[in-house]
């Protein structure tokens, strides 16, 4: 069990705080059983390339358990943190995922709310993980973006969004700006790189290095510290959303972390890394809501001796969810395809990689706490540097899991 | 005496109480329900306040009801019989509050002094909306599934019936001159459709959200 003991110390301090404060305090959470049959290959985890957080053959997991704790005060300041703690594959860990402190006004009289963020936290991309602990209500497995983000897009900044109440102004429309400032994921882009896109639930742990493929080049290091910061450069990430009351939802927005891509430490490279993402929610019915996103960027990271390209990939992934719900019952199934576009000149480090996806999955709540969830997952995938290292370049990878979650 | 009686006759009479019954009904005369009908006139102001109480509750986050009519002064208590917080908060008319509604907890206002058009919102949960109607009349009453405002004992006299929804067409004009005794049920036909009413849903219907 590794638990940093800066993050604790950070827990405890941010917790003491709201104390002294006479916060409200509130704990959810989620806890997360699964059984699982797989076909593919060693997990992506243990630094090999198989696509889900299981390897092959049968196992059982406590793929997530979660705590999160919200603290309010009375001024519309507040905390929110989330640990997550796993049992997978002979291993555990447990740690933080997001901390930051929170600020929501109220809406002035024309009906505009400042909303503000400040420490840890996901960037606002996904319409998937809308769950306590940044699960997913649709599917146990997130799609590729989303996978993605969990495992190494997040930051330590500062994010602050305007949102117009369209209520105010006899309007069904609410429309919200966003801006967020950041440090801490310098490394962002090399696990994109150096096994591709994934279909997981796996969250980093704030503190945690991530193990990579055991690939040629020497500048791959052994595992990537996603959150290190490197360059002491400042990222951006721009959005603008608009919810349709009832109806739907559209988020657009712009990310790049700005980072310096000769730095490099301890063989812990800076990746620029920058990308477009659009997000949408619509319902089709009262019982049926379609969900899409799109992701295009790129990422690159450079020699420090001669500027020469090591890394350069574009990248682009895109879902479409569809949900549908009837009393205790909700089927969901997602397509999705994936791209890593190599563009460097390295010959020895092949990041291509071209796929496709299916995803079919059943909930049913049990009771208000407790749900059972079984889930099919398909990834057929062409990837150039499985044929390096001896495994198959063109691969169809599948999962069967059964899971069952509390959720408080 | 002259002066007096003078002045007795340009005031409204208010005389012996008797039952009124106002039917609200759409453009395509459908009855329409939650529309808050009152009655008023240069004597209403004056009658004595009763000790009326009024309860909003917030269950499975919505307001509930969605429209209310207090007369002004009258104590409004707000329920919170959800699970998770409520921050309840007005943003028009002529009460402003907010206040935050623990879990099983209640809280009340009792500061409406003027009337008017109160829209309320959770700070919370975006999708809450509810709206309360402060009148200077003690004769109001919402309309049931039928589309009917009850009124049990209204005092013999001329009145001017105001009816009121949010969701009305802003230029719609659902006011008339009534008698009372009426010698039958008022109807009352809006001229213009209404806009759909928010269902009060979020458009994540799911419990156990993030951030909630």
């Amino acid at each position: 069990m590794k638990v940093s003991r800066l993050h604790v110390l950070t827990f405890t301090a941010m917790f003491a705080t709201t104390l002294v404060q006479g916060a409200e305090h509130r704990v959810g959470g989620i806890v997360d059983l699964r059984a699982s049959i797989s076909d593919t290959l060693p997990s992506y985890l243990e630094g090999n390339f198989g696509k889900f957080t299981q390897g092959d053959g049968s196992n059982v997991a406590l793929s997530q358990t979660a705590l999160v704790y919200n603290g309010t005060f009375d001024s519309g300041f507040g905390v929110h943190i989330t640990g997550n703690a796993y049992v997978q594959n002979g291993d555990s860990s447990a740690g933080l995922t997001e901390a930051y402190l929170l600020y929501k006004a109220l809406p002035s009289a024309s009906g505009v709310r400042l909303d503000a963020r400040a420490g840890w936290m996901y960037p606002h991309v996904s319409v998937e993980n809308v769950q306590t602990a940044w699960s997913s209500p649709y599917t146990l497995d997130f799609s590729t973006i989303n996978s993605w983000l969990a495992e190494e897009v997040r930051h330590k900044g500062f994010e602050v969004s305007v949102t117009r109440l369209g209520r105010y102004s006899g309007s069904n429309q609410d429309l919200a700006l966003g801006l967020a400032l950041y440090q801490g994921n310098d490394p962002t882009g090399a696990m994109l790189a150096w096994h591709g896109w994934v279909i997981s639930n796996r969250q980093s742990l704030l503190h945690e290095r991530l193990p990579l493929p055991d690939l040629a080049p020497t500048f791959v290091p052994a595992a990537s510290d996603a959150f290190r910061e490197l360059d002491h450069r400042i990222g951006y990430h721009a959005f603008v959303e608009n919810e349709w009351h009832e109806k739907g939802k559209l988020l657009i927005g712009y990310y790049d972390n700005n980072a310096d891509a000769k730095v490099v430490k301890d063989n812990q490279w800076a990746w620029a890394t920058r990308f477009a993402h659009v997000g949408f929610k619509w319902m089709l019915a009262e019982d049926l809501e379609l969900l899409g996103q799109y992701m295009t960027g790129d990422t690159l990271m450079v020699s420090p001796r001669n500027g020469r390209d090591l890394v350069f990939n574009a990248f682009h992934s895109a879902f479409a969810l569809l949900s549908k719900s009837s009393g205790r019952h909700r089927l969901s199934a997602r397509l999705e395809e994936f791209v890593v576009d190599d563009r460097d000149t390295i010959a020895s480090d092949m990041n291509q990689e071209y796929g496709k996806a299916a995803t079919l999955s059943y909930r049913y709540r049990m009771s208000t706490h407790w749900f059972a969830q079984g889930e099919y997952s398909w990834i057929q995938s062409a990837r150039a540097a499985r044929r390096v290292a001896g495994l198959a370049e063109k691969l169809r990878e599948e999962q069967l899991q059964v899971a069952v979650q509390y959720l408080f | 005496m002259h002066k007096l009686i003078i002045l007795l006759a340009a005031l409204p009479v208010l005389g012996q109480a008797e039952p009124l019954q106002v039917r609200i009904v759409d453009v395509e005369g459908m009855p329409v329900s939650n529309v808050v009908v009152y009655l008023q006139n240069h004597a209403t102001a004056a009658i004595p306040q009763a000790s009326r109480k009024h309860e909003i509750e917030q269950t499975d986050k919505k307001f509930a009801p969605y429209v209310s009519v207090v007369r002004q002064q009258e104590a409004v208590v707000f329920t919170n019989h959800d699970d998770i917080t409520h921050h309840v908060y007005s943003f028009n008319g002529p009460a402003r509050f907010d206040f935050r509604l623990q879990p099983d907890a209640s809280d009340s206002v009792a500061e409406f002094a003027e009337p008017g058009v109160i829209a309320m919102g959770c700070n919370i949960h975006d999708w809450m909306s509810g709206y309360v109607m402060v009148v200077d009349t003690p004769f109001y009453a919402v309309t049931n599934e039928q589309g009917l405002a009850i009124f049990a004992d209204v005092p013999a006299s001329d009145y001017h019936l105001v009816a009121w929804h949010p969701q009305m067409a802003k230029d719609e004009v659902a006011d008339r001159h009534v008698v009372v005794p009426a010698p039958s049920d008022i109807n009352l036909q809006l001229t213009q459709p209404m806009a759909p009413i928010p269902s009060q849903k979020s458009l994540d219907d799911f419990d156990f959200l993030e951030g909630y």
